[in-house]
């Protein structure tokens, strides 16, 4: 009787330590599996749905791209600076990406709808890549994906400058796993595209 | 003959100051965004080089293939985002240089004439207080390019 009781005991504790181990090393692992990703970790759950007008005049929805790895880009195409420059990031990404960017899909999300209808996004974003897409809509549908997208967007009046409107806009561009869910975001100084694509590759 | 002498003298002083004057601003790496068909805008960039002994000032540009010009400097706060203002000048210290480069300080080519290729060749006219106009021959590179 004696002995069952110790025998159950020493089950008992080592269980325990077992579980304990567990723990220890799933959280070790977490943290290492954190570590190796390059960009920053964004864990927001599922990307939100919506519906907008691609470059060539069909109604998109982001559930559309289940199944690919989504990078996303909030930008306009009066932009000279940030914009091109992401832009011709994200191409270098896929580019190196071979044959695994048949499972990525770059958006550009166009925050300037009243200037960038369909023909002047069919005229700017395939020109950086045939694969990628651009995506309008009306002020209002811009207005919710933004919002829903923690993305921010303002229209700046630059006085005396000749250039019209400057828009000023969140530059991260957005990681969404094959299932949906947001991963990693990068922000302006975080864009070595090697790296980049080095990220996709792991969550692919 | 000796007035000769010293006109000799008067116009090789003067000449030494204008050449002076001239070495002070050295422009670098000059380069502009090439632009997709449809585009009107796009933005330069080079590195500034004062190797005189003052400070000098770039106060105004210009160019013959856009409407107009201006120096501007996009800056990305810490919640990501990135805006851009115009700068009315640009202080370029003695024996410093000011480099204009993507995401920071370039200058902004409103209007375009015509879309920019790859390859092209494009002139800038920079005018500076004490230097007074250089002129920059840029090279126009592909849209999504950004050289290191
Ligand atoms: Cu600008």
């Amino acid at each position: 009787m004696n002995r069952k009781k110790i025998y159950y005991a020493l089950v008992t504790v080592l269980v325990l330590i077992a579980i304990g181990w567990g723990i220890i090393l799933f959280v070790l692992f977490m943290e290492k599996s954190r570590a190796d990703f390059y960009g920053n970790l964004y864990d927001k759950g599922r990307a939100p749905e919506f519906s907008l007008t691609d470059h060539n005049g069909n109604r998109v929805k982001m559930s559309d791209f289940k199944g690919k790895a989504v990078l996303l880009f909030f930008g306009y195409t009066k932009c000279p600076d940030i914009c091109p420059v992401t832009m011709g990031t994200l191409k270098t990404v896929t580019d190196s990406l071979g044959e695994d960017s048949a499972n990525v899909q770059v958006l550009f999300i166009t925050i300037d709808p009243e200037r960038d209808n369909q023909e002047k996004l069919k005229s700017y974003v395939p020109y950086f890549s045939e694969s990628f897409i651009g995506l309008t809509g009306t002020p209002e549908e811009i207005d919710k994906v933004a919002d829903d997208y923690n993305a921010f967007y303002m229209k700046e009046e630059v006085v005396e400058s000749e250039s019209g409107y400057l828009m000023g806009h969140t530059s991260s561009v957005y990681l969404v796993n094959p299932k949906g869910k947001f991963v990693l975001r990068y922000p302006q100084n975080r864009m070595d595209p090697l790296r980049i694509a080095e990220d996709i590759r792991n969550i692919l | 003959m000796m007035i000769k002498i010293l006109a000799a003298i008067v116009l090789s002083l003067g000449f030494i100051n204008f050449s002076y004057a001239q070495a002070q601003i050295e422009i670098t790496e000059g380069w502009v965004r090439g632009t997709p068909p449809g585009t009107t805008i796009t933005a330069m960039y080079m590195n500034v080089e004062n190797t005189g002994d003052q400070d000098d000032t770039l106060k105004s540009v210009s160019s013959d293939i856009s409407k107009s010009a201006e120096i501007h400097q996009t800056s990305v706060d810490d919640k990501g985002v990135a805006k851009m203002e115009m700068l009315e000048s640009v202080l370029v210290p003695a024996e410093g240089s000011v480099n204009f480069k993507p995401g920071g300080m370039h200058i902004m080519l409103i209007d375009l004439e015509e879309s920019l290729k790859s390859g092209d060749k494009v002139e800038i006219k920079l005018v500076f207080e004490k230097a007074g106009q250089v002129k920059v021959q840029a090279e126009v590179l592909g849209v999504g390019d950004k050289p290191e």
